[in-house]
């Protein structure tokens, strides 16, 4: 079975060319929303999320620590999402997180403005100049994000396996497409892509349950295999500076405590392993 | 079935990509080449295309023989080719020729950077490093030229129908992918669209006629129906300073004379009207 990941512009019709390709795939069909709501785990507003994907942060706001909890919370819950396997996806740039996983199809659907703009006038009984303006807003809000978050344009056609216009085609048309590709052939997960995207998943959901913690240290890296989590960090200045070992001691103790506590109800994970490093 | 036009990149696996899906497809495989040798066309090799990089876009101009001149000998010639209802054709602007034509599947090929210079060292024994700096020059010379002459970037994925990644797919699923698409029946040729298109290519052929004729095209409009051709001249200089009403009958006249006399043995053409604004 296979990931399938559709971006689109707004008003492009991808949401219908997604659904059309998971009935026909029998798949799980996934929008943003399900992000949404995946932010009640890990304590985000779901307020907080939409503002943070709808609107590109104000400079007062481009804050690491802001950047880094909006990344680690989408990449969490998109992950958790795509490791049950057999999924459409549609929203938010899954894409970014799954271009290393063999079996996810990585889709971008585009449109006509003409078509666009009448979709748009149609559901916002809005006038053409209008709804043509909204667009284009849209349009470079998302490609700031794209640019600010990822680094990379959305509307880049090589971030992409596969750019269907549906102007011509229709939403018929570009599912049948998906659903030839997906169905059999190069996008079928094996038994080590499948363990790869749970690594990068229980990776993922610990990064982002740690993030709640606000703990005061700096992570290195977080490395998943096989259910057992590597977690390695930078020991904060106060411990590693600190005369008393047994203070230094207490601090690591009650750390690891915390980490395991917030960690237990991860599902997958079977062992954490914390590693300070002073490199 | 449909008209297949690729577009590619260097080292973009698409010839292979084209000649595996006319195979499958059963029809011809038309190259650049083949356009070129069939008009007069002065193929303008990469090397010079590179060059023109650094030049004035005089030095194109004197190049290619002047940009009307080129693209209407380009139009024509592509057009005529297009005899078959089923062809697979890679190269140049395809997509820019065939816009208007309903049965034409437009198609790009994209690959990995890394990959095209892999192949690039195996073949002329470089660095990765040159072959890398060779190809992003390529790249950019191509870009550069079909701005200049058609006024459209072809790495601008609206202009596709499908934009396919041989990244990951391969090319033979991407062939497979191409070929299931140009049996879609949006991409089928209909008695109506295959008249279009023979309209479209006795219209090409006649505006050689009438650039021969050192008519200017900007003053003509040219309107075909199933092999009748009318051609409507607006009020040039010549006419306008001729002030005796008896020359410019003349030269209308031999106008129409001259036209007919060329146009008589164009395939497909029953028959050709000139009107002018002095009429």
């Amino acid at each position: 079975m296979a990931i399938v990941s559709i971006s689109r512009g707004s008003n492009s019709r991808g949401a219908e060319v997604a659904e059309k390709a998971a009935r026909l795939l029998g798949y799980r069909c996934l929008a943003r929303e399900s992000i949404v709501e995946a932010a009640g785990l890990y304590n985000l507003s779901s307020e907080e999320l939409v503002q943070a994907i709808e609107h590109p942060p104000s400079i007062l706001e481009r804050t690491l620590d802001s950047k880094a909890r909006y990344l680690t919370t989408i990449r969490a819950a998109l992950l958790h999402q795509f490791s049950t396997d057999d999924v459409v996806y549609h929203g938010f740039e899954g894409h970014y997180f799954v271009r290393d996983i063999e079996h996810a199809l990585n889709i971008r659907i585009l449109a006509d403005l003409s078509d666009r703009v009448a979709a748009l006038m149609e559901r916002e009984q809005i006038p053409e100049s209008v709804a043509h303006q909204q667009l284009l807003k849209m349009d470079q809000a998302r490609r700031r994000w794209g640019l600010y978050l990822y680094g990379a344009d959305p509307e880049d056609p090589s971030l992409y396996d596969l750019v269907l216009h549906v102007g011509k085609m229709g939403t018929d048309g570009a599912a049948e497409v998906i659903f030839n590709l997906a169905h059999p052939g190069e996008f079928q997960s094996t038994e080590e892509s499948r363990a790869k995207l749970h690594d990068l998943a229980l990776a993922a959901s610990t990064r982002a349950a740690l993030m709640e913690l606000r703990l005061d240290l700096a992570i290195v890296d977080i490395a998943a295999h096989a259910g057992v989590v590597r977690i390695s960090f930078h020991e904060p200045n106060f411990s590693r500076t600190s005369s008393s070992s047994e203070f230094r001691e207490q601090y690591l103790e009650r750390l690891e405590r915390r980490v395991r506590e917030r960690t237990q109800e991860i599902p997958g994970l079977k062992q954490i392993k914390l590693e300070h490093r002073d490199d | 079935m449909a008209i297949v036009s690729i577009s590619r990149g260097a080292n973009s696996k698409g010839r292979a990509v084209a000649q595996e899906v006319a195979r499958r497809l059963g029809c011809r495989c038309l190259a650049r080449e083949d356009v070129f040798k069939a008009s007069n066309l002065t193929d303008v090799p990469e090397r010079e295309l590179i060059r023109a990089l650094d030049e004035p876009p005089s030095f194109l101009e004197r190049l290619m023989g002047g940009r009307v001149q080129y693209i209407t000998t380009a139009r024509a010639a592509l057009l005529s080719q297009l005899t078959d209802d089923t062809v697979v054709y890679h190269g140049f602007a395809g997509h820019y020729f065939l816009k208007d034509v309903v049965h034409a599947l437009k198609v790009r090929i994209l690959a990995e950077l890394s990959d095209r210079v892999a192949e690039v060292v195996a073949r002329d024994g470089i660095s990765r490093a040159e072959a890398r700096e060779q190809l992003l020059k390529k790249d950019e010379a191509r870009r550069q030229w079909a701005l200049r002459v058609y006024g459209v970037d072809p790495e601008d994925p609206s202009l596709y129908d499908i934009v396919l990644h041989v990244g990951k797919m391969g090319s033979d699923d991407v062939a497979q992918t191409i070929c299931a698409l140009a049996g879609d029946k949006a991409f089928q040729v209909t008695p109506a669209s295959r008249s279009e298109l023979s309209d479209m290519a006795l219209a090409a052929a006649v505006e050689i006629v009438l650039l021969e004729m050192e008519i200017d095209l900007g003053s003509a409009d040219i309107k075909v129906h199933a092999g009748d051709v009318v051609v409507h001249l607006r009020e040039s200089r010549r006419t306008r300073a001729g002030s005796n009403s008896e020359f410019r009958k003349h030269y209308v006249e031999s106008l129409r004379h001259r036209l007919h006399d060329r146009t008589r043995l164009i395939p497909g053409l029953k028959a050709v009207h000139l009107e002018h604004a002095v009429d």
